[in-house]
This record gives C-alpha cells, structure tokens and sequence, in this order.
C-alpha cells in the first residue's frame, strides 16, 4: 500500500512542482473561476472566519488571490507582462506559505460565499486546488495526512482491524437484541444480496458504537433488508480534504468494488457530510465508471421511512427544545435540506431554525479536516463565533446535526462558548422516539441511546 | 481636425475593436482546448433550472444575500454598468447613427453618465478606505476604477460640446479601452456566462437551489 506522506519539497522543486498540480488540474472551471473575480467585496461577510475576526485576511477573495497570483504569473496575459500590475507573483516558499495559511488554516471549503458571490464563483473549488497543489509538495497538516494515510494501509482512517471490527459489530448485536426484545436480531455481515450496505464512520466504531446500534435499530424497526461489509464500511474520505485525487481515487474504488462484490444494491452513508458528498456526488469521477450501487444517507433513508409509516415515532420522548446544524457537505453541497427537518418534525416536541439556515447556514467552523489540523485549533474555535451565537439564539437544549465532524467541533464550541446544550446526531433522537414492536415479542419501548459523553456545560 | 475625428471614429474603432475580438477569440478558443468534466450521479434537481436562476439571479437581488444585506452596492453595480453601455454604445450610434443622439436621447445618457460618474467616484473611495478591499486590491482595480470613472463624464463632453476635442477625448479613451480591456479585469464579462453557468449546473443540479425532483419526504 502507497504511504501518501509527500516529502517537503525545497523552494524552486516545490513551486514548480505546484504549478504541476495546478497544469494538471486546470479545468475550464477553474480557469474561468481565476479569471472572474472583480474583487467587489460582497463575499466578506458570508464567511464565518471573516465574522469572527474581522480580518481583511480571511476574505474568501482575498484567500482565493493567494492561488490567483500564482495562477496569473503563469496563464493571465497582464501577469506574464507586467506581473506587479495584477499581483501575479512566482511560487516561491513566502507565497506557499500564505497559500498553505489560507487554504488549510482560514477555509473550510463549506462553499457558503459561493451563493453570496455575484459572478457565481467556486471557492471550494479554488481552495480545494490550493490544497492539492500543497499536499503534493508535502505541506499538508500532518494530522490530516495521516488520517488518508492510514485509511490507504488499513482500510479506514483509525486503523481498526476486521477482527475488532467483527467484535464490536457482534457487541452491538447483542445491544440491539438486548434493547428491541428480539433475540433473533442478527447484524447481517458480508451477506450477498445485500440491499441497503451500511457504510459507518470509524469514530463510531472506536468510540461511539452507541451511534451505529440507534442507525441499526432504525433499520430493524423499519424491517429493511440491511447488512455490513467487513472489509468495506469506512463511510470517510479525508482525502477529499486534503486535495489529494489518486488517494481519493484508490479509497472509493476500494470501497465500490466491495460492494459490487457483495451484489449491493444501494449504499447508505451514515451521518457523515464528507463522505455524502464523495460517495452521491463526486465519487464517479475518481471511478471512472458508473457507480455500481445507488447512494443514500441515512437522513434520507430514515426520512422515508417516517413518510411510509415504516418508523413510528413518539415525539413526547425527546421534550428539549431541538436545533439542527446543517453539515455543509450535505446542504450546501449535497441537497439534503428538507430530510432532517422532516424527520425531526416527527421526533422532537420543540423544533427550531437557526437564522439563517438550510443551504445557507454558517459552516462550524470544524469542516474541510479542520479537526485533523490541531496547528490551527484556536483559530477553528474563535472562527466559529457566529455558529455559537446563531445556537444561542434558538434558546434550544439540544443541537441536532449529521455530521461527525460537525458533532465533534459543537461539543467544543458549546464548552469553549458556554452554550450548555447537547450536540447529538439526527439518529440518536430518531432511536430515543422509536416506538419499535419486536417480532415475536411485546411491544417494547425505544431505550434512549443518548450518550452524556458529548454533554457540554 | 474633422477629417481626424472622422478617422478616429471609424478607421481607428474598427481596428481597435478587431484587435479587442482577436484578444477574446484567443481566450475563448484557450478556454475551449481545456477539459471539462461535467458530473454525472443521478441527479436530484435540475441543472436546467439551476443554470436558469443562477443567471436571473443578477436580476433578483432578493435572491442572494450579499446583495439583499448591501442593497445599495447592489443599486450602484446596476447604475455603473448602465452608464457603461451607453457610454460603449454611444460610440456606435455617434459616427452610424447619429440622428438618433436627439436632445432627450443624449440628455438621458448624461444623466446616467453622470450617476455612472459619481457611483465610480464612491466606488473608488471605499476601494481606497476600506481595508479588505485595500488588502485585496492591484494596481488594475484602481486604475480600472480610475480610467473608468474619467471615462463617462469625457463621454458626456463627447456628446454634448460643440468642439472637436471632446469627441477626440471620447473615442481617443475608447481606442484605449478597447485595447486595455482584454487586459485588465474588466474582462471578467467574458468568464461570467462561464461562471454562473457552473454554478447553476453544480447547485440546481445537486437541488441546492432550486426543488428537488424527488424528495424523501414527499411521495
């Protein structure tokens, strides 16, 4: 297996190494998104970091320059002629630097001023180019390079073995018999024929299996021909973040053709934002063919599951005042808006919006691998002010959301900004209001499987 | 004097303006030899309709928040590019179609001309007072904003002083502007039907943007 870790380039290699990338990746996409910007100034304030701090240098413009200038050096007729004209400048070790700072430290790529920017401009796609052209040169945060270099050895990002991987899938077997009354209930493993494959997030396996078992009772409660992969179930691709395509590439095929193996039919992504939007949008790209199963997250499948009756949901059982962040990747980029909203409709006795939400949502702050890059954690947390006041605001008690990412981040701004609510995924209030009829048993009631490990005073 | 004017006004604008087209055919013809990739997953709304909004949503500043919050940058993005066209455009009809520069048609175009001026003079000044504009901008975004905003009251002395040398100043500045263009970010034109075209492609196509053709909560 390919270790992925590049070595730290020197100053002339490493720029002109860069501007490889940057041949290699320049779409017409791209070119016209370098081109057109006026520099107008209406995308400062949809950006989280800029709200925060106030800084003229985390304006998405300014932050896409920092690729522009090398982009105009090269392919813009004023930059090549008269390069201090329009600030075209050499990919030397300064410029590289104020790119990596921008591109890895100051965006999470959660596209929100896309939809403020009046010519329509990309900039996750900008910033996602900065990064690739960084990460082949080696300056990537080390963190987040060894997370996609430990999904390449292993086969998921924490290195978790199959065996304990088996081991806690037989754990949560037995939770699941244990909390529905039904000790019949199997977690089908590396069935064929499989209609509905579970893809998790190694988080969930290591620390949270809790989350998987309130997934897994829904497909229960729902009688939906589901099951698991063995050697295929990592639902993440920090690849993605970290710019990185051949990575990209090598984890989706891996994982596509496992379940094309299996005979899947539909793949169902946990609530991870990232991996949504790998796996339903981008994901034929690096394949190279279609995909050999449908895409589904699991909002979207337990959304459809309330709307055909096939989950009955008591709301009286989750009381608290609820808010729902929307993960970037899944809104912004991924079209699930109405699906969560839905689902806890039907969950929740007290549901309220944040101002403003859906598609335009602030980000958290923790999106784009920021949690892989503790070199710019002060600045993830101070970037991730306006979320905390758009929380408070709702007055609610419990901050829903379906993102592991987006989870992990509002657990600590809700301690750093003393918010005191409880950050939970969609499918731990869907498993708290489940009224689930075992087969061959009496009715039995949900048991809560909210956890207090993620509680923030 | 006359015969000079005349030549400006034709001769020398052809050849400029086919020298502007040669510039843009380049770019158009580089931009068309680069790959594109267009997604291909399922799609869960319409790229037709995403393309659609995306363009009309120039005309609907309700539609986007940054100019529903800054309304008057808004006002004035349409008011300068107004006076734009018919400063542009009054160097067409000047030397081909001059009987229609009648006195309510060339009061009109001063007015705007003159609007045009003074939002290029507030542009101007918060391009120089704001510091994230500062931070961000080139020696091209002041000059551009400069010549630009010189441009439209020269236009007004082109089309309402008796003297030859305001139309010499007129479509003098013209010839220069058709060849800077090309150059300079005012080009940006060019790449915007790109532009918004992709981003209408990507969010109408992933519903984003506009509804999504089969909801999971809908039947």
């Amino acid at each position: 297996m390919a270790t992925r870790a590049a070595t730290p380039k020197t100053d002339g290699d490493a720029g002109k190494a860069a501007m490889d990338v940057l041949a290699s990746k320049l779409t017409r996409e791209l070119a016209v998104n370098m081109h057109a910007c006026v520099h107008c100034g209406l995308c400062f304030d949809s950006c989280h970091y800029y709200l925060a701090t106030g800084d003229p240098k985390v304006t998405p413009a300014y932050k896409a320059e920092q690729l522009r200038r090398l982009y105009k050096r090269r392919y813009d007729w004023m930059g090549r002629l008269l390069p201090g004209w329009v600030h075209a400048t050499q990919p030397n070790e300064e410029e590289l630097d104020k790119l990596y700072d921008v591109a890895f430290g100051s965006c999470t790529m959660c596209r929100r001023c896309n939809l403020s920017c009046p010519m329509g401009l990309d900039m996750g796609l900008i910033m996602r180019t900065a990064r690739s052209m960084l990460t082949a040169i080696g300056r990537v945060p080390s963190g987040l390079q060894e997370t996609v270099d430990t999904h390449l050895a292993t086969g998921n990002n924490m290195g978790i073995s199959r065996e304990d991987f088996i081991e806690t899938v037989e754990w949560m077997e037995e939770e699941v018999q244990r909390t529905v009354g039904d000790p019949d209930f199997k977690i089908p493993l590396d069935q064929p024929g499989t209609e509905y494959l579970m893809c998790l997030n190694p988080r969930e396996v290591k620390f949270y299996p809790l989350l998987f078992l309130a997934q897994f009772k829904t497909c229960y409660a729902a009688g939906e021909n589901w099951g698991l992969c063995s050697t295929a179930w990592d639902a993440t691709n920090y690849a993605l973040c970290s710019g990185d395509d051949a990575a990209c590439k090598q984890i989706v095929t891996r994982h596509l053709d496992e379940a094309a193996r299996l005979g899947a039919k539909t793949l169902v992504l946990t609530e991870c934002g990232h991996g949504y939007r790998v796996y339903r949008w981008e994901a034929q790209g690096w394949y190279g063919k279609p995909l050999p199963v449908k895409v589904v997250s699991y909002v979207e499948l337990a959304a459809r599951y309330v709307r055909d009756g096939r989950l009955r949901l008591d709301p009286t059982r989750n009381p608290d005042p609820v808010t729902y962040h929307d993960p970037c990747n899944q809104a912004r980029s991924g079209g699930i808006v109405d699906e969560p909203r839905y689902i806890l409709k039907n969950a929740v006795m007290d549901f309220r919006e944040m101002t403003p939400h859906g598609v335009h949502n602030f980000c958290c702050a923790g999106g784009g691998g920021a949690l892989a890059m503790p070199e710019f954690r002060d600045r993830r947390l101070e970037a991730a002010r306006t979320k905390a006041e758009q929380i408070r605001a709702t007055g609610a008690k419990i901050v829903a959301t379906s993102c592991h990412n987006c989870i992990d981040q509002l657990t600590e701004v809700s301690r750093h900004y003393k918010l005191g609510v409880r950050v939970l995924n969609l499918c731990e209030l869907v498993a708290n209001a489940l009224v689930i009829e075992p087969r061959g048993a009496s009715t039995a009631q949900g048991t809560p499987v909210v956890r207090s490990t993620r509680t923030a005073s | 004097m006359d015969d000079f004017v005349k030549l400006l006004e034709n001769e020398v604008q052809i050849a400029a303006l086919s020298l502007f087209a040669l510039m843009y055919a380049a770019r158009l013809l580089w931009l068309r030899s680069l790959p594109q990739p267009m997604e291909k997953m399922e799609p869960k709304g319409s790229a037709r309709r995403g393309i659609l909004l995306s363009f009309g949503s120039v005309l609907m500043p309700w539609s986007m928040e940054s100019t529903r919050k800054h309304f008057s940058v808004y006002v004035e993005f349409a008011l300068f590019h107004i006076a734009i066209a018919i400063a542009i455009g009054a160097t067409f009809i000047h030397p081909y179609a001059k009987g229609a520069l009648t006195d309510p048609v060339v009061y009109t175009f001063v007015a705007f001309l003159s609007i045009g001026t003074v939002v290029g003079v507030l542009r101007g000044v918060r391009r120089v007072s704001q510091p994230e504009l500062r931070a961000l901008s080139t020696p091209d975004d002041y000059f551009t904003i400069t010549i630009i905003t010189i441009y439209f009251p020269v236009a007004i002395w082109g089309l309402v002083s008796d003297s030859n040398w305001g139309l010499i100043a007129y479509f003098g500045l013209t010839t220069f502007l058709l060849i800077y263009v090309p150059w300079s970010k005012i080009s940006h034109y060019l790449y915007m039907p790109f532009t918004r075209f992709y981003h209408g492609f990507l969010f109408g196509r992933r519903g984003v943007t506009v509804p999504k053709l089969r909801s999971a909560t809908e039947g």
